[in-house]
């Protein structure tokens, strides 16, 4: 670069160029070298066709400046535009059989997650209508507020970006939506909740601890399903990620 | 950001189609810089594109077949001390495409309906 640099022009290349790191990062190695380096070669042939002197090194640095800012929306938009592109030729380029193993999972957990929702509402919805002295007071707000919440780890689900917290959040509901769902089910159905305690009665006779984590089985059955299937729908997109990062179309 | 339609070539890549051909003509080499120079040669109400704008630009016209990119050769920008360019060169299409639109007046505003291909869609 120019020996004639000041300060002010140095400080706004190196910015300049760690904003386009910033901007390339995750992209394939190709594609973003190639920008940083198209952006260095343009960052010197701007230094050296200006003037020497203080005042047009300060010039320099603020135009240097000025253009980086005003290109901001344009370098994130075509980032964008590039991973979108990316993953389209990554999605292509999987095996069916990767391709078809996370679809299943990811659908498993769209069916686990739309169950528990659908029970979680209605079952509060009823227990809130149906109050059993037998119940607590609190179980249908529980369900019916774990119902919303899992909607909401739905949606965080089927972003790619979000995927990891939606799965976790819906294993993490499953232990106050079953558990609720435990202490509501006299106000749901009598006779539910007489075949939950049939069936339920051997545990209590074990020791606390050991009949706790059998009262709690379902919802650990649950929660396992839930991040199995998250991992594996996940485990795919990542492989994805990989390979698109070590494509390289530098010419 | 509004996506633009398909077809649709920017009065920008008009500017940037003609400074390269006139760069081309005069046997100047074009890259990101002598184009953003130029462009502010033929604005001089102008000052220098911004970076995003200009690369995002020249990336685009590039996937559309209206510029042709190739990196310089190292040993040349070693010889002169300086960072390889990547160098552009306007392609049939993008002569044509800016030939019509001389033919027409310059537009003002983004010129749809140019069959482009599906990338600027």
């Amino acid at each position: 670069m120019s020996a004639a640099r000041s300060g002010a022009d140095r400080r706004a290349t190196v910015w300049v160029l760690q904003w386009a790191s910033f901007y390339t990062r995750g992209l394939p190695a190709g594609v973003a070298n190639a920008r940083r380096d198209e952006l260095a070669s343009d960052l010197w042939e701007h230094s050296t066709s200006a003037g020497t002197t203080p005042r047009e090194r300060r010039a320099l640095a603020v135009e240097i400046g000025s253009r980086a800012v005003l290109g901001m929306a344009a370098d994130l938009s075509r980032r964008g535009q590039q991973l979108r592109q990316e993953h389209r030729q990554q999605a292509v380029a999987l095996p069916i059989r990767q391709q078809t193993g996370a679809r299943r999972a990811a659908t498993a957990v769209y069916v686990l997650a739309a169950v528990m929702i659908v029970v979680a509402l209605s079952a509060g919805l009823r227990a809130a209508l149906n109050v059993s002295y037998l119940s607590p007071a609190g179980a249908p707000t529980v369900l019916l507020v774990g119902g919303v919440l899992a909607c909401v780890a739905v949606f965080l689900f089927s972003r790619p970006g979000s995927r990891l917290l939606g799965g976790v959040g819906l294993a993490v509901l499953s232990f106050p939506i079953g558990w609720s769902l435990m202490l509501a089910l006299p106000s749901v159905s009598a006779e539910a909740s007489r075949l939950y305690a049939t069936v339920m009665r051997p545990a209590l006779e074990l020791p606390p601890l050991l009949a706790l984590g059998t009262i709690l089985l379902p919802e650990m059955l649950l929660a396992s399903c839930f991040l199995i299937g998250t991992l594996r729908a996940r485990r795919t997109v990542d492989r994805k990620f990989h390979l698109g990062s070590s494509t390289d179309t530098s010419e | 950001m509004p996506r633009r339609k398909a077809g649709t070539v920017l009065p920008l890549e008009y500017d940037i189609l003609d400074a390269g051909l006139d760069l081309q003509s005069r046997n100047e080499p074009v890259y990101g810089f002598s184009l953003a120079r130029a462009l502010r040669a033929s604005d001089s109400s102008k000052g220098l594109t911004a970076h995003g704008t200009l690369y995002k630009a020249l990336g685009r016209m590039a996937e559309a077949g209206l510029l042709e990119a190739a990196w310089e050769d190292p040993a040349v920008a070693e010889s002169e001390s300086r960072p390889r360019r990547r160098l552009y060169e306007v392609t049939g299409l993008g002569a044509e495409v800016a030939q019509a639109a001389r033919a027409t007046a310059r537009p003002v505003r983004p010129v749809r309906g140019i069959n482009l291909g599906p990338v600027l869609s």
